[in-house]
């Protein structure tokens, strides 16, 4: 990139400026649409905006260390497991709901402040498999600790008769999970974080505090899903360790959030919604072979569009029509996905 | 003392079925830079293979460990060019990304496919030969043959890769990728080969794994986990490392298995890769 096209870039930022509220307005009216879901549409409508709910929140979180920092989560459903189990317990103790949800959600930060420790001495791919490690570990303990979590059968709590409140919290999740994502691309720290990824020694002789970042990251990252796991758990009111930590519910907002492209504001979104809509409308119907479909979409994407939808071709024609500006990610990311 | 003995006969087996499987991994990894997450799929696949191979035409598995070995090598070769090789020419973020992709996709649909075709259950191969019985202590005459299959194996790596030119020639590309380009050797061609050494071992101790253990459709991803506390054990590319590492590993795993009940077996692996990992400050890249 020459100066001309700095200059250029920075006048289409200028100008994009007051574009931005267009897509305010665009937001604002998705979201008064699925809130207004449970009175106009079906029960089936709610449960599935609220799987689509789910799979946003995860997928936008799982976006921050993966990809704004680089470094792939693939115990990232942990945070959403933990979160289901100690919301389980705590409601069978006794505890009501709200009780429930702050512990959830602080019982998954603290995991991810204890674990952060050991796995972020690891780089690149044996990250990940640590991090898939951690995954396993909490697994097997759920379903070996059999006085808090029940065992392999798992645990049940009491039905609440109404969906209304899960349904708006697990709407708040994913408004907040993407409001985060949101921020992080525009502040200081997204910059922090994204020099992380792209060269992480360079990152930490020009004063970036890597470390901090890394670990504060991380913690932040997991507090979302430790919530959501809880706000699944009040609502389904049956969790055991295939369905808090098995393949599908932890690794299929990862790969929503790489189908859409990682590391931008609207890869999850938008990921999210093609893969939950596509597996709503076409392989819920067949009722196998689904984790198949998955790894080959997973590997389609890693041949062909490494960055995702977002940074494909197509995509970036349009952000050049529309004037989206650079800091969110999509250009950049052409080059280095 | 004979199920110390036992357990410890056991864990040398495994150990050793552990580090061909991890060398293999660690190999194709120091040439091409990608880590192959599918690769114990490989080895779950051999173990299928050698099962079927025995149930429908009632092929010994000490001969269809060495077929499927052969078959793997190709087959190791096929996904590498039709996938990895596409990849190498990438920024390291974006390889690594796109790597883990591809793998990890091949991972979960090889697992969830032989899943649904095999029906999901374990599977063991079934084939045993008599006992001798030593001093209180039990040997089963297959496991001493699958244990000196082993060895001879590891020995006979070992050899190749310190006194052939070509086993020498994947050690250097593993060492400096750029100095063995300098000198002459062919990286493409060298990665293609290690790839498909690598998948090949793999299948052939899955047959072996399947005769002593039992397979399942879903443990590949699980053993790429072992693999790593192997390795960060044993340290990269080294054959008597991974061995090491490999032994220690399974002789933990036997013990817990035997003591504390083999449910808790499956987190002695992570537990050992964290505890490396702290006691080691510097981690994996600190040796570099």
């Amino acid at each position: 990139m020459d100066d001309r096209d700095i200059a250029l870039s920075t006048a289409r930022d200028a100008r994009a400026v007051h574009s931005v509220r267009p897509y305010w307005f665009l937001a604002a009216l998705l979201l008064a649409v699925a809130s207004a879901t449970p009175w106009i549409g079906s029960r089936y409508h709610v449960s599935f905006m609220f799987l689509l709910c789910m799979h946003l929140a995860m997928a936008a979180t799982y976006d921050i260390v993966g990809g704004y920092m680089g470094y792939i989560n693939l115990g990232h459903g942990a945070f959403f497991g933990l979160g289901a189990y100690v919301y389980g317990a705590t409601v069978l103790r006794g505890g009501n709901p709200v009780l429930g949800l702050l512990l959830a959600t602080t019982a998954a930060g603290l995991f991810a402040g204890l674990v952060a420790v050991p796995v972020f001495r690891l780089r690149g791919v044996y990250f990940a498999i640590a991090t898939f490690g951690i995954l396993k570990l909490l697994e097997v303990l759920a379903a070996n600790l059999e006085p808090a979590t029940g065992g392999t059968p798992g645990l049940s709590i009491p039905p609440t008769p109404s969906t209304l409140p899960t349904f708006f919290l697990m709407l708040a999740a994913a408004v907040a999970a993407v409001g985060l994502s949101g921020w992080i691309c525009r502040s200081r720290l997204g910059l922090g974080l994204i020099t992380v990824r792209e060269d992480e020694d360079v990152a930490e002789v020009s004063g970036v505090n890597t470390r901090w970042i890394k670990r504060r990251m991380f913690m932040l990252s997991a507090l979302i899903p430790g919530f959501v796991g809880g706000t699944y758990m009040w609502q389904i009111t049956y969790v055991d360790p295939v369905s808090a930590f098995g393949f599908e519910v932890s690794f299929t907002p990862i790969i929503m959030a790489m189908l859409g492209g990682t590391g931008t504001l609207a890869g999850p979104v938008v990921g999210t919604v093609f893969l939950t809509l596509v597996e709503e409308l076409l392989w819920s119907r067949l009722g196998y072979l689904q984790l198949t479909m998955y790894g080959l979409v997973l590997v389609f994407i890693g041949l062909v569009m490494p960055g995702g939808l977002m940074r494909s071709r197509p995509f970036a024609h349009v952000y050049r029509v529309l004037a989206i500006p650079d800091h969110y990610g999509y250009r950049s990311g052409r080059r280095r996905p | 003392m004979a199920a110390f003995v036992q357990i410890l006969i056991g864990s040398v087996l495994q150990g050793g079925l552990y580090a061909l499987g991890a060398f293999g991994l660690s190999l194709s990894f120091g040439v091409l830079k990608i880590l192959n997450l599918s690769h114990g799929d490989f080895l779950m696949l051999g173990g299928f293979g050698g099962y079927f191979a025995l149930v429908y035409l009632g092929l010994n598995p000490f001969v269809s460990a060495i077929v499927l070995g052969a078959a793997f090598f190709l087959v190791g070769i096929g996904y590498h060019q039709a996938f990895l090789a596409r990849l190498s020419h990438r920024t390291p973020q974006g390889l690594l990304v796109a790597s883990v992709m591809v793998t990890l996709g091949t991972a979960l649909a090889i697992e969830d496919l032989t899943s649904f075709l095999s029906g999901g259950a374990p599977v063991g191969i079934p084939y045993r030969l008599h006992s001798l019985t030593w001093g209180g202590a039990v040997f089963p005459v297959l496991r001493l043959i699958l244990l000196a299959a082993t060895l001879i194996l590891t020995i006979a790596l070992y050899y190749f890769f310190s006194r052939t030119f070509l086993g020498r020639a994947v050690r250097a590309s593993t060492i400096n990728r750029d100095g063995a380009l300098l000198v002459g050797i062919n990286i493409r061609r060298i990665a293609l080969f290690t790839f498909g050494l690598g998948t090949a071992l793999a299948a052939g101790t899955g047959v072996f794994y399947a005769t002593l253990f039992t397979v399942e459709p879903f443990m590949g991803l699980a053993l790429a986990l072992k693999y790593l506390a192997v390795i960060v054990v044993g340290g990269m590319g080294s054959l008597p490392g991974v061995f090491v590492g490999g032994l220690v590993i399974a002789a933990a795993e036997g013990f817990t298995a035997y003591y504390a009940g083999p449910r808790w077996s499956p987190m002695v692996a992570f537990a050992i890769l964290v505890a490396a990992l702290l006691l080691k400050p510097q981690g994996l890249l600190g040796r570099e």
